[in-house]
């Protein structure tokens, strides 16, 4: 019934019109390589600001939707992934391109992403509301546990730069600690300047980190891709549907497992999707030399990875990724914190936002199969024309938070510091994470500390504190296997 | 093999380092709380972190290993340095010049260290770019961009 209050939510006034958009952007940006999904989030957000909420999450939602399933159409016409997450596509996408079929491997890798991404929302709308109730009974202990659990991503997403991963989160705590003290009052580095009063604004932050600093990356380094016409139409034959579909569902539900752990990610969803897919290959498979299955495998697994990602934020407020950190400084400059009090208190914003993940998902496979030819034929500009537009969308797009100046600046500043962090191999994603949860770590800890007389011990006779902790624990050492194996395929 | 501190990844470990010192030596002067940490807890405990970090950064990259190939995309050249300058012109002169005058500016000179060869095509260019992003944020989305 919540969810049908949302479909009606989506269909009214402008919000099924900014799911449109959102979507198609979404994939064109996602198309073009270098230009990820996160990228796409950080410089078409700012677009929202001046939206309703809701629609302004559908369009979001439709643009990190379409983001993801974008890249798999440079991967197989151009064998350029246009995210990270569609590089397994490529392996057998580009091999069938190769071999004249490169419309039935777009329209194969569309359906797995519309069917992979409806499974995983399926399941974020069968399963979040639930966790939220849980999430209801937790106090400041339970939440700077849940603060310490998103920090454990780090562990998990520096790879093996662990030491270079833990210094950038670091760095990127004491950055949040610009500002005045939640608790106290107290101004905290603000050397008198009042834009500092407030901190540092997340979203001209992660516009520097994640959209000028790929255009620094790029200004030595400009190149046009191959375009190619398609003209003609491909539809899979009976056998073809029968071959995909176990390799279809196994994918989905993998890469939503994978998205629910935080820090996993889509590009470790669709190589371990790819992994057990080679596993389970059959005597006539060719996967590497152009398999139906390898792409369903990659495509639909980066997709579920959505719904999956989205579980943890929408229900406890850790960001997973890139994508769903940008996701909560949206949520946290339209004035709405996400957790369980977003679900008793904005129900119609939550259903709504649910709702827009299955259309987003639909719209996918209805653009997919209907613009593959004009979306290659704009990722086949050459970059030296993108990326100045890029830098406008960034400029605008950060002066658009607060209508200040100051801003830019300190997008500037970010965007030279993360191009700096990416030179010397230093992961960008953990200063994102450490500036999103340290004031959540910060204020619960001190509250709690206030609620038990600055005993710390006390936290862990609370029980759910105590399984928080055991569940970080369990994902740190599960997030750093799957990296491996992830990394012995890649 | 070479040993030295004062590699290039080594003086970033000492870069941290001083940062940890400087931003820990402000944060010594932040009151202290009565029955909770206080505004002084989270930098103290940063700084000791990051002096920690920058420590073993240093420490493990004091071999100098053999020049390895640079991607060339983070490569610094003169492209960046232009990039930087033209952003640092853009910020002190858009309150002066205003977000039209200042972004045709701008987007001529990007478009030029972008290989965007002669002078029509820039300026062709910066003139759709420009105008467009204004119908865009000034016009449809309500951004004041007069206030730039």
């Amino acid at each position: 019934m919540e969810l049908f209050q949302g479909f009606l939510t989506v269909f009214s006034g402008w919000t099924f019109f900014a799911v449109l958009i959102g979507t198609l952007f979404g994939m064109i940006l996602g198309a073009i390589p270098g230009l990820t999904s996160t990228m796409a989030l950080a410089i078409l957000a700012p677009l929202t600001f001046g939206f309703d909420p809701i629609v302004a999450i559908c369009m979001l939602m439709g643009i990190y939707i379409g983001g993801i399933a974008g890249g798999s159409i440079s991967a197989i016409c151009l064998n350029i992934p246009g995210t990270p997450a569609s590089a397994a596509t490529a392996i057998d996408g580009y091999c069938l391109s190769r071999q004249g079929e490169s419309q039935k491997a777009l329209n194969v890798s569309f359906l797995a992403s519309a069917v992979g991404g409806l499974f995983s929302g399926a399941i974020l709308i069968t399963l979040a509301p639930y966790i939220a109730k849980v999430g209801l009974k937790f106090s400041s202990p339970e939440y700077f546990a849940l603060g310490i659990l998103g920090i454990s991503i780090i562990l998990s997403i520096s790879g093996k730069q662990l030491v270079k991963g833990l210094a950038v989160a670091l760095l990127g705590f004491m950055i949040a600690t610009i500002g005045i003290d939640p608790i106290s009052g107290f101004s905290r580095y603000t050397f008198e300047n009042s834009n500092l009063t407030n901190g540092i604004s997340y979203i001209p932050a992660l516009i520097g980190l994640f959209g000028l600093s790929e255009v620094f990356s790029f200004v030595n380094d400009s190149y046009q891709s191959k375009s190619k016409n398609f003209k003609y139409r491909i539809k899979l034959k009976s056998f073809e549907w029968k071959r995909i579909m176990g390799t279809l569902f196994r994918s989905s539900s993998i890469g939503t497992f994978i998205g629910a752990i935080p820090g996993a990610g889509a590009d470790i969803a669709s190589w371990a999707s790819y992994d057990v897919a080679t596993r389970f290959a059959k005597k006539d498979d060719k996967y590497g030399k152009g398999e139906l299955k390898g792409v369903v495998a990659s495509e639909a697994a980066n997709n579920a990875n959505v719904g999956g990602a989205l579980i943890p934020m929408m229900t406890f407020g850790i960001p997973g990724d890139g994508q769903t950190a940008m996701l909560i400084a949206f949520l946290l400059i339209q004035g709405l914190e996400p957790g369980p009090l977003l679900f008793q208190n904005n129900p119609d914003f939550v259903w709504a936002m649910f709702a827009s993940v299955l259309i987003a998902n639909v719209l996918v496979f209805l653009y997919g199969i209907s613009l593959t030819n004009s979306i290659v034929k704009i990722i086949s500009q050459p970059t030296k024309i993108i990326y100045p537009c890029v830098i406008m969308f960034c400029l605008i797009g950060s002066f658009a938070v607060n209508n200040n100046i100051f801003d830019i600046g300190m997008m500037c500043l970010f965007g030279v510091i993360g191009f700096l962090l990416k030179k010397f191999d230093y992961p960008i994603a953990p200063l994102m994470l450490a500036l999103i949860l340290a004031p959540m770590i910060e204020s619960n800890l001190r509250r709690g500390l206030v609620m038990y007389e600055n005993n710390f011990l006390m936290f862990f006779q609370r029980p759910i504190f105590l399984g928080i902790l055991a569940l970080g624990i369990i994902l740190i050492i599960s997030t750093l296997w799957l990296r491996k194996s992830t990394n012995n395929i890649g | 093999m070479k040993y030295s501190f004062f590699n290039r990844e080594a003086v970033i470990g000492w870069a941290l380092f001083l940062l940890s010192i400087i931003y820990g030596f402000l944060a010594i002067g932040f009151p202290k709380g009565g029955n909770e940490p206080g505004p002084s807890f989270l930098p103290l405990v940063l700084s000791g972190g990051m002096l920690v970090c920058s420590l073993i950064i240093v420490f493990k990259h004091r071999k100098v290993e053999e020049a390895k190939e640079e991607n060339p995309a983070f490569r610094i050249g003169r492209k960046h340095l232009f990039l930087v300058i033209y952003l640092a012109i853009y910020l002190i002169l858009l309150p002066v010049i205003g977000f039209i005058g200042m972004s045709l500016i701008f987007l001529f000179l990007t478009f030029r260290l972008y290989d965007n060869k002669g002078i029509f095509r820039p300026i062709i260019y910066s003139v759709i770019l420009t105008f467009s992003m204004y119908g865009l944020f000034k016009l449809f989305l309500n951004v004041p961009l007069d206030l730039m």
